[in-house]
């Protein structure tokens, strides 16, 4: 759907570009909705037996209302919310009131389920893309031919503030490690770069839930074959906004960055199926990004830190070529 | 146009707050974050110290256990999803927070701990593990090499921690009068 990136940004291919990227974007967020509505199903057992309202120590700020009222009418009211929010997020998208009701809906929801001693984070990015799509501009759903300009371009400055967010989320995990590796280091402790921080964070947490993973006995071991991993779920981690900048690059980090949940499962049991969704939705088939997987020159070129030290060996690329290469992110606006 | 350059700073802006808000909770809030704003700092620092704490069930409606019986291991359906992380991350909080006298946090813990009792009330005991590392821990099984008592507690009483008055090695009962039970 999009334009071959060897061919010349004229208005009318940028045109076509962009009006190919608005249809694909049209599409993957009415996927989101829908994805909303099957998660919200798959809660239905959970709605007929609720539960205690938790303490009110532990309630977050958009449950805490849920202490002055009666606990059936509190729990009927957060339900008829998250099923009538999703349901309306699924059916008529098209309308910021439907995309309203299902951003509150999920945000109780999140709001309800970690209201408990330690906050989980599984569903915090659907929070975020969910209150973000709330801004897509009026018409956002139009023909791709007939919506105007303005409405396009925001439409995707939307989409693409979501694909930064999930990003976002993982560079400052990344960056926390590095700065857990440096007050570490001050303090003579190993760091997240020593060969057996995977096996030293696998064997806690094992320990912690007195459970066993599937892979964790054999890393524990051979806990230098953590080492890579750790390294790799680093780079992938810390760099992860710079992707949302480079569309060449988006789906193979996408690939790793699930790579990385999958890892995360089989070896300590947390699970981030959310994130898995997201990542596969906003980059596997980015509207930013060429149809095909890109040329190892862009690849290489584009990959953060190494990208720099590839360019050096690589061949000069012709004005016409790194023209076609340009990426049409929506940071700004275009001549059509 | 306007309304697009508008949208592209308000945009940026709440990318802005998501880093600030996020980073800002993890060190000035008790609970690590401003809900739904998270710095996403996991696992940021390597395990190295083994030291764990574990809840031991001393009494409860249902009986003595001699000895005192780990949490994880309680049968009977004492303890509501024993392998929770939730749980298991509620009894370190409390061991840390008794091992810096933080009452508000050892409260905050209680709370989350005891909501896990399916019976009331439970006598149970707060120790402090030291152990290799963490490898040598899970790879030897659950064999400390130190133990140190830091209190006891009977869920469902004032939050307030009761003197710890017995070795964890000896039989609970042998030397403590037994305490007033009310169902």
């Amino acid at each position: 759907m999009a334009a071959s990136s060897s061919s010349p940004l004229t208005p009318g291919a940028i045109f076509r570009t962009r009006a190919a990227a608005l249809t694909l974007t049209q599409a993957l967020i009415r996927a989101f909705y829908c994805f909303d509505l099957f998660l919200t199903a798959t809660r239905f057992p959970d709605f007929v037996h609720p539960g205690k309202v938790p303490p009110p120590e532990f309630l977050l700020w958009p449950v805490a209302w849920l202490a002055w009222v009666p606990a059936r009418l509190g729990f009927a009211v957060l339900f008829i919310l998250q099923i009538g929010g999703a349901l309306a997020g699924a059916a008529a998208c098209q309308w910021r009131i439907a995309r309203l009701l299902a951003a509150l809906g999920l945000l109780e929801w999140a709001a309800l389920e970690n209201s408990v001693f330690k906050i989980g984070h599984t569903l915090h990015l659907l929070v975020f893309v969910a209150g973000l799509l709330v801004f897509l501009p009026r018409g956002w759903d139009g023909p791709a031919g007939a919506v105007r300009r303005s409405v396009r371009e925001r439409t995707l400055l939307v989409f693409w503030t979501c694909q930064a967010v999930v990003m976002l989320s993982y560079t400052l995990s990344g960056l926390g490690k590095f700065g857990g590796a440096f007050y570490q280091l001050a303090h003579g402790q190993p760091t997240v770069f020593s060969p057996d921080a995977l096996a030293l964070h696998v064997a806690e947490r094992l320990a912690q839930t007195d459970s066993t993973s599937l892979l964790g006995s054999w890393l524990l071991a051979h806990p230098w074959t953590g080492w890579p991993l750790m390294l790799s779920a680093i780079y992938l981690q810390t760099f992860a906004f710079w992707i949302a900048f480079r569309p060449a690059l988006q789906r193979f980090w996408a690939v790793g960055l699930i790579g990385f949940h999958i890892g995360s499962f089989f070896l300590m049991t947390i699970n981030f199926p959310q994130n898995s969704f997201l990542l596969a939705l906003f980059f596997f088939r980015s509207p930013f990004a060429d149809e095909a997987w890109p040329r190892l020159r862009q690849f290489l070129s584009d990959l953060p830190v190494f990208g720099a030290i590839a360019s050096r060996f690589l061949p000069e690329q012709s004005a016409a070529k790194r023209r076609g290469d340009a990426p049409v992110i929506p940071l700004e606006l275009p001549a059509r | 146009m306007k309304s697009y350059r508008r949208l592209r700073r308000w945009l940026a802006a709440f990318l802005g707050a998501c880093v600030l808000l996020g980073v800002g909770g993890q060190f000035l809030n008790a609970r690590h974050e401003w809900f739904p704003f998270y710095s996403w700092f996991l696992f940021s620092l390597v395990p190295h110290e083994a030291v764990a704490y574990d809840l031991l069930l001393h009494e409860s409606p249902r009986g003595h256990a001699v000895p005192p019986v780990p949490y994880r291991l309680a049968g009977d359906g004492l303890v509501r999803s024993p392998h929770s992380i939730d749980l298991s991350r509620a009894v370190q909080e409390l061991g840390r927070a008794l091992e810096a006298h933080d009452a508000a946090e050892s409260a905050l813990a209680r709370a989350a701990i005891e909501r896990r009792f399916t019976v009331s009330p439970v006598r149970y005991e707060v120790v402090k593990l030291t152990f290799a590392n963490p490898l040598e821990r899970l790879q030897q099984g659950a064999l400390p090499r130190s133990r140190e008592s830091l209190s006891t507690f009977v869920s469902g009483q004032k939050l307030r921690p009761a003197p710890a008055n017995f070795s964890a090695s000896e039989p609970a009962m042998a030397t403590e009068a037994p305490t007033a039970v009310s169902r």
